[in-house]
């Protein structure tokens, strides 16, 4: 699982260069965002503009790195395709994550 | 015991409308190829509009078979019949897993969230996608085969 990680001083953005975040991927992807993340204290988007699908195995990795920072509101999603955002929805985690369209959207509204 | 005849495929009729696959999948790479060669096989006739519908469906089901059912053996078979009709999609999934423990009922509903941070569900989501996603789901088993039927209704055409 590739993570691309960019670092302002106040938020940490990570992009995920791949294709699928699924029951194959997911403990690679946790792993991986684990090491990540690491010592990070601000804001963390996680980028998903690469990514085309994710499965419910996919997705609770994504809650486990979110609670992996140590509270709510630390981590926003950015870059949804359909797919992932339905899956969100219905799990009901689009009332857990704040969501943006883009990374620019996400970068824009810093505000938590 | 029914072997398992490693990547031999019917794939689509010429029509689109019917596939067969028997697939021999021992590890979550094999299932998440699989999901994606049949999304791929189905993709770009008049189904897409389920696609996104079937594929996390697929990808929930197999995964379960592998993971439980097969327990991550490596001897697993898994056959796959699709047909698209008019006015939905059917599949019909067997396998030679394990019987789901009576212990065990799928859960109707997705996990709560109304809870604690720390408490957050990193699981539990599998069932209730399928259930949300497919418009029919029956689970039987007979002879020592799990048999998964789903049905996926397609949009009204907008004529």
């Amino acid at each position: 699982m590739s993570l691309k990680t960019s670092n302002d001083g106040t938020t940490l953005i990570i992009s995920v260069d791949s294709a699928r975040i699924d029951s194959a991927s997911a403990v690679t992807f946790k792993d991986d965002m684990f090491n990540a993340t690491k010592g990070a204290e601000g804001r963390v988007i996680l980028d998903l503009t690469q990514v085309s699908f994710v499965d419910s195995s996919g997705l609770g990795a994504i809650v486990a790195s979110m609670k992996a920072l140590g509270g709510p509101g630390k981590m926003d999603v950015a870059g949804l395709s359909p797919v992932v955002e339905k899956v969100f929805r219905l799990t009901r985690m689009d009332s857990v994550f704040r969501i943006f369209p883009d990374l620019e959207s996400a970068q824009a509204n810093a505000v938590v | 015991m029914t072997g398992c005849k490693r990547n031999v495929k019917d794939m689509l009729d010429p029509m689109r409308n019917s596939l067969r696959v028997e697939a021999c999948p021992s590890t979550l790479d094999d299932v998440s190829r699989a999901v994606q060669t049949l999304v791929g096989e189905m993709r770009g006739g008049h189904v897409d509009d389920v696609l996104p519908a079937v594929e996390i469906t697929l990808a929930e089901v197999l995964t379960n078979v592998v993971e439980h059912g097969y327990q991550m053996r490596d001897d697993g078979w898994i056959r796959i019949k699709m047909h698209a009709g008019e006015d939905s999609v059917w599949f019909s999934i067997l396998d030679g897993g394990i019987e789901m423990p009576t212990s065990f009922s799928p859960p109707e509903s997705m996990p709560d969230l109304d809870i604690p941070f720390d408490d957050l569900p990193e699981g539990g989501f599998g069932w209730p996608l399928i259930r949300e996603l497919a418009d029919k789901v029956s689970l039987r088993r007979r002879n020592g085969v799990n048999r998964l039927s789903l049905v996926f209704l397609l949009p009204q055409a907008a004529l």
